[in-house]
């Protein structure tokens, strides 16, 4: 029998204003069972409202929400059965970690038994099976984010929200939270949905990325389709630098600054080449397309090179120990890519 | 090292606490203390034979200086707290105003506010009693009560409350397991401060309870208006003794008291 597979999350057309203002226009999105979907936006672009119209916390104009199926337009928060963990941990502070993850336990009425397994079972997933006793102002920033997301854990939620939740802590444990998570992901099954506005961190932990601008979704695709094909110059904004190669296809051939490519997919017509820095290199052998630099950005382990070929801005990237360059020197470029992947040109 | 500013407030401290108990312990005991005498003379129990044995009112007097108290604090603690509940919950442009005029009161000497206290209690019937003197204490200790409430309880994160709720929390269980937690600390402060304001109160206890209902107030007055400062001093450490235990009960917190800092949204 061929059983329809459910998504653990599907909304549509999800409308949502303050007074005139509108904060979600007409979004639709869907999560599979144990998928990581980011939500990722510049400040303002409607990520944490999405999260509360999802939770029920916000109510919305029009669309639907579907959990695991069912239509949740009209079930408030405490009967959803999602996980919510803010961009602070909010623990119950008069309570201990043992108390806090056991909260969402005790109000549905589960055995103290249960109760028991459970809270030492999750703590020592997250490993903090130390602290149980402990109150949260006795734990360190890291770790009470750990038992927040443990207490969200805890009523076994089919999906986990999670609103930027890393934030304020530094680089270093946001990579050891952010493998904690997926680690608890995998072990849990749980489907996630993530909102950060940390381009690395996306990319790092996302199945699917949905870039959220103004209320709209501009793309919702695997991690790597959106950095590396975004629909439109926007989306390719926010995750980052990289260059538009205008150029056009004809009889199944891609001709473009950089020189000629079979391109045997595409229709004749206008296209654009998308490529981030670390896709073009410099070619030693005077070949390719001859620009000039303007500029040497430094970015930590490697350099951005700026440079201009006519009027157009292009973007590279050089390893620190490798770069040499210097404003004004004539460099010869050319892509370094596997698979031709044209946008249409003309697009905004 | 002391800097100079803690010294000058060890000397306040002395010069206006310290100072003022020793003088009225000393009072307590010598029935002589006259300028430009150093030391008081005259070394007497008799002030406390006559106020702690001799006065047949005297358990009387405590009794109700404590029931009248401690009611007074509890209710005044439990409608402030459940206005100032409504208060910050209530999505009314006129919210404020509302709030001023609960605050009103503070402003107002309480002989102005009491003669009205009077008439209202005079109606329903309740003067002469211990329940009219209780309600009046109440009345003035709302308006404190009322923004203490307020203060704590917009202090709650409403995020908290959402975090509850989607933990599975409903109403009931957000308030007793979460709101009625951190509240604590500020029912105990209006509560202290209710107890205070009752067992201090003079006029009001007077003038509803038309001299018949006894606290320590209602009888420290006269023998202060009389210059007997010996019996006075007896009944201040007396009121005072009443003030340190409350003050004790509220700094002996719990561990669990002293976790519930921080909770307050920015």
């Amino acid at each position: 029998m061929n059983k329809e597979r459910i998504n653990t999350l599907e909304i549509k057309n999800i409308l949502k204003s303050y007074g005139q203002f509108p904060v979600l226009k007409d979004i639709s999105l869907s999560i599979e069972s144990g998928e990581f979907l980011t939500i990722f936006g510049a400040s303002g672009s409607g990520k944490s409202t999405l999260l509360k119209v999802i939770s029920g916390i916000e109510r919305f104009q029009s669309g639907s929400v579907y959990i695991e199926g069912k239509d949740v337009e009209r079930v408030t928060p405490e009967k959803r059965n999602i996980g919510f963990v803010f961009q602070k941990p909010l623990l119950f502070p008069h309570m201990t970690v043992y108390d806090n993850i056991a909260f969402g336990l005790k109000v549905v009425g589960k055995s103290k038994q249960y109760i028991d397994l459970k809270v030492k079972d999750l703590l020592a997933s997250i490993e903090m099976s130390s602290y149980i006793y402990h109150y949260p102002n006795e734990l360190s920033g890291g770790q009470q984010q750990r038992i927040a997301i443990a207490r969200a854990l805890a009523i076994e939620p089919p999906l986990l929200l999670l609103d930027e939740p890393f934030n304020g802590l530094d680089q270093k444990l946001r990579i050891e939270m952010g493998n904690l998570l997926k680690k608890l992901q995998r072990n849990y099954g749980v489907s996630i949905i993530f909102v950060t506005h940390d381009v690395d961190e996306a990319l790092r932990l996302s199945d699917k990325i949905a870039v959220l601008h103004e209320g709209e979704i501009l793309q919702c695709e695997e991690t790597h389709r959106v950095y590396y094909y975004p629909k439109c110059k926007k989306v390719s904004e926010l995750m980052g630098p990289g260059n538009w190669i205008e150029g056009y296809v004809e009889k199944e051939i891609f001709y473009s600054p950089f020189g000629e490519y079979p391109a045997p997919d595409y229709n004749s017509g206008k296209y654009a080449l998308f490529l981030r820095p670390h896709q073009i290199k410099e070619n030693e052998m005077t070949k390719g397309l001859k620009c000039r630099v303007v500029e040497v950005n430094r970015k930590g382990r490697s350099n951005h090179i700026i440079c201009k070929f006519r009027n157009t801005q292009i973007v590279f990237e050089s390893m620190i120990a490798t770069s040499t360059y210097e404003a004004l020197s004539e460099i010869y470029l050319m892509p370094d890519i596997s698979i031709l992947q044209l946008v249409s040109y003309g697009r905004k | 090292m002391l800097t100079k500013m803690m010294k000058v407030m060890i000397l306040f401290s002395v010069l206006f606490l310290a100072l003022g108990l020793v003088m009225t312990f000393l009072l307590s005991f010598f029935s002589f203390y006259r300028y430009p005498q150093l030391f008081p003379s005259g070394f007497t129990f008799e002030y406390w034979e006559n106020i702690l044995i001799n006065n047949p009112s005297f358990f009387e007097m405590i009794v109700n200086t404590m029931i009248i108290g401690i009611l007074t604090g509890v209710l005044s603690t439990f409608f402030g707290f459940m206005t100032g509940y409504g208060l910050v919950k209530m999505r009314l442009h006129t919210k404020n105003k509302f709030i001023i005029i609960y605050s009103l009161p503070l402003l107002m000497p309480v002989s102005a506010l009491i003669m009205g206290i009077h008439m209202v209690l005079l109606k329903i019937g309740v003067v002469q009693s211990l329940l009219g003197v209780i309600l009046a204490h109440s009345l003035l200790a709302v308006p404190y009560a009322i923004n203490i409430g307020i203060s704590y309880i917009s202090g709650i994160s409403p995020e908290m409350v959402n975090i509850a709720r989607t933990l599975g929390g409903r109403k009931k269980d957000i308030f007793l397991m979460l709101i009625v937690p951190l509240l604590k600390p500020g029912m105990k402060f209006s509560f202290a401060l209710g107890f205070l304001i009752s067992v201090s109160d003079y006029l009001a206890t007077l003038l509803i309870g038309g001299g018949g209902i006894l606290t320590l107030s209602v009888v420290y007055y006269p023998y202060l208006n009389r210059g007997d400062y010996g019996h006075a001093s007896v009944l201040s450490i007396v009121f005072v003794t009443l003030n340190i235990m409350l003050f004790i009960w509220l700094q002996k917190r719990r561990k669990t008291n002293l976790k519930i800092g921080g909770y307050l949204h920015e």
